[in-house]
């Protein structure tokens, strides 16, 4: 029955080990919540930690724990939600992003031509251009809300930089204002 | 040694619990389909447009930056011989290839064993696209296709993964699946048969059946039907295969569901199934945005594209629109989310029985309110699909980006592509049929209803037809 029980726990045990190995490369690699020092990630761990973002910055309704995610990251993510709040969408996202709107944009003139009651005369590209600037827009304030929730020097400097710049939409900057009037 | 074992079986579901399946990236692509239309697969696929370049973008946290990437693609699945990778815009030169490829005017041919593409970068700074050219095996899907299995197994997969690196580092990933079933049957002698009137839609609808046969007793058998459906030789329920469910989903058609369809011992039941039109939800849209404002009228043509023609589902939206952006106190309380409900219906801006949407101010997506499932709102950084997802919810789905089974353009994703619009036909049933959906709960839909939860008697969540 030890022999047994021995057998049961080994695997659990091992899992465990790498588990506390793993977190600990992952926090020692962060630098900690908050910290300016950002150490050199392992390709898996840079892949996983831009998952983790991208996650946070395209989820629906975010009830996943996608923000907290992001917050474990601390200081690892910094540099990149500094770059989506001021850029928002890579290039290459947007590329794509674009191309299916616009091959999407017919199948929903035809489904409501179909039932009689036919989009608003517009121009497609148009169309596209607000749906892009609204994914922007998602970007901007989720890389604000994260910047906020890790904290720190660097995090507070590009928020502040982000709000004077005076780029931003009217949302945008509004959620950015109160994110930074806010004491908590 | 008790407390040992103890704490193994604890520490095996703390393990178990840790093991969800990992979340869809964005662009992973799920598709079953039906081996004989095969031949739609390759154009389907070359409409998929897969721009190099990184996700993020600053491409990946302790990344340098952008700069030229590596594919690594690899190609699965008996099937598939090879997949052309075409690329437009790609800075000139030579693309230097490791593995299984061959060069190919404007890309590369890439074998079953897969390769690396190195080096790619746009020209003058554009953004490069590929597409993909899927090379199927004629005589391996023709095996496939006469082999065994009924109409409702799968008989071999294609698969096709590109992952983008910058260096060492993963920073984009594409990935595709079409899992092949064969739709139509084998020739069975006419015995019983399902006999569908007034289809609007004129389309193949899809039959779900619970039943048995002389052989077995089987449990959603799904099968693509024109007007009359030969089933073979169904048998009354008995006590060891008590369900004799019948479910019929069709475009432009409200879904049809009878518990007890009524099948004998004897050969030659004729069981009709008149369908009904397509039912439709009547919805209630405020308008109290004051900036950066959405058109609803796209994001409904969404929602009837998702529930009515790409997955039968069967239902439509019915709108009615009132502009508030003039009204202070009701954009005010918009903004507020479901804290401003109160006030909005006070003020007279909500119906009763029906799906209220407001469109808000606020810098979010889209929200049920928790206290009112007849209450959607959608913020000023919604995208097309974010509606259809919300109607979602208020019809009982749930998220589905950690399940097995479900692709990434599953509408119920929690962050999938904007023009997101699959669902499978375990989620079309509960739309209909668990008895918390807003379609019963508002009276949109009367006839059979039950809760899927408490009984556990509905098809499994990602049960699901082949398209087209």
């Amino acid at each position: 029955v030890t022999r047994l029980a021995l057998a049961l726990l080994a695997p659990a045990l091992l899992a465990m080990t790498c588990w506390d190995e793993r977190t600990q490369q992952a926090t020692a690699a962060a630098g900690g919540p908050g910290s300016e020092a950002v150490q050199g990630l392992t390709p898996e761990q840079s892949a996983a930690a831009r998952r983790t973002i991208a996650a946070w910055l395209e989820c629906e309704e975010c009830t996943d724990g996608e923000l907290e995610a992001v917050k474990r990251l601390g200081a690892t993510a910094v540099p990149t939600l500094v770059a989506t709040l001021g850029a928002g969408p890579s290039p290459a996202a947007r590329e794509l992003v674009r191309r299916e709107l616009r091959a999407h944009y017919a199948e929903l003139e035809a489904a409501a031509r179909a039932r009689g009651r036919p989009l608003p005369p517009g121009d497609v590209e148009a169309w596209v251009e607000q749906e892009i600037a609204a994914w922007v827009a998602r970007y901007q304030v989720r890389s604000a809300q994260a910047l906020d929730a890790i904290g720190g020097p660097e995090a507070e400097r590009a928020l502040r930089a982000a709000q004077a710049s005076g780029a931003l939409r009217e949302d945008v900057a509004d959620a950015l204002r109160k994110l930074l009037d806010d004491p908590s | 040694v008790r407390a040992a074992l103890v704490l193994a079986a604890l520490l095996a579901l703390a393990a178990a619990a840790g093991s969800r399946p990992a979340a869809a990236s964005p662009r992973d692509h799920l598709v079953l389909w039906c081996i004989e239309d095969v031949r739609l697969i390759p154009p389907r696929v070359r409409r998929l447009p897969i721009p190099v370049g990184c996700e993020l973008v600053d491409c990946c946290p302790g990344c340098p930056g952008p700069g030229p990437l590596d594919w690594q693609v690899r190609v699965g699945g008996a099937p598939l011989a090879s997949v052309g990778v075409h690329f437009e815009g790609l800075a000139p030169g030579p693309i230097e290839m490791e593995g299984d490829a061959m060069p190919a005017p404007g890309g590369a041919v890439v074998g079953p064993r897969g390769a690396t593409l190195r080096g790619l970068s746009g020209a003058g700074g554009g953004v490069p696209v590929a597409s993909l050219e899927l090379g199927l095996d004629a005589d391996v899907l023709a095996k496939l296709e006469q082999g065994p299995g009924g109409a409702d197994r799968d008989l071999g997969e294609i698969a096709v993964s590109i992952e983008q690196r910058l260096g060492p580092v993963p920073v984009n990933e594409f990935r595709y699946k079409a899992v092949l079933r064969r739709c139509k049957l084998a020739p069975i002698p006419r015995c019983d048969v399902i006999v569908q009137h007034d289809n609007r839609g004129g389309d193949q609808s899809v039959i779900q059946l619970d039943g048995r046969r002389s052989s077995d007793c089987f449990d959603d058998e799904l099968r693509r039907s024109d007007a009359v459906s030969a089933v073979g030789n169904v048998l009354s329920p008995d006590q060891a295969c008590p369900s004799g469910e019948l479910a019929v989903y069709s475009d432009d058609d409200a879904m049809w569901i009878e518990p007890s369809a009524g099948f004998t011992d004897t050969c030659g039941d004729e069981i009709p199934v008149r369908l009904a039109p397509v039912l439709r939800a009547p919805v209630s849209v405020w308008r109290a945005q004051t900036r950066a404002k959405r058109d609803p009228a796209p994001d409904l043509a969404h929602a009837d594209l998702v529930f009515d023609d790409r997955n039968k589902v069967g239902v439509v939206f019915d709108a009615v629109t009132q502009d508030l952006s003039g009204n202070d106190a009701a954009t005010l309380a918009a903004k507020a989310w479901c804290f401003g409900l109160p006030t909005l219906k006070l003020a007279g801006f909500y119906k009763t029985g029906r799906l209220n949407v407001y469109y808000s101010d606020f810098p979010t997506t889209g929200g049920v309110c928790p206290n009112d499932p007849n209450a959607i709102f959608v913020g000023t950084t919604a995208n097309v699909a974010t509606l259809a997802h919300e109607f979602g919810h208020t019809f009982t789905l749930e998220h589905t980006d950690n399940l097995q089974g479900f692709p990434a353009d599953n509408l119920m994703d929690g962050g999938g592509p904007p023009t997101r619009h699959h669902l499978s036909l375990g989620q079309a049933f509960r739309v209909n049929v668990d008895d918390r959906s807003r379609l019963n709960a508002n009276g949109v839909r009367s006839g059979h209803e039950r809760s899927c939860a408490a009984t556990g008697d509905c098809p499994k969540l990602e049960h699901d037809w082949s398209r087209p």
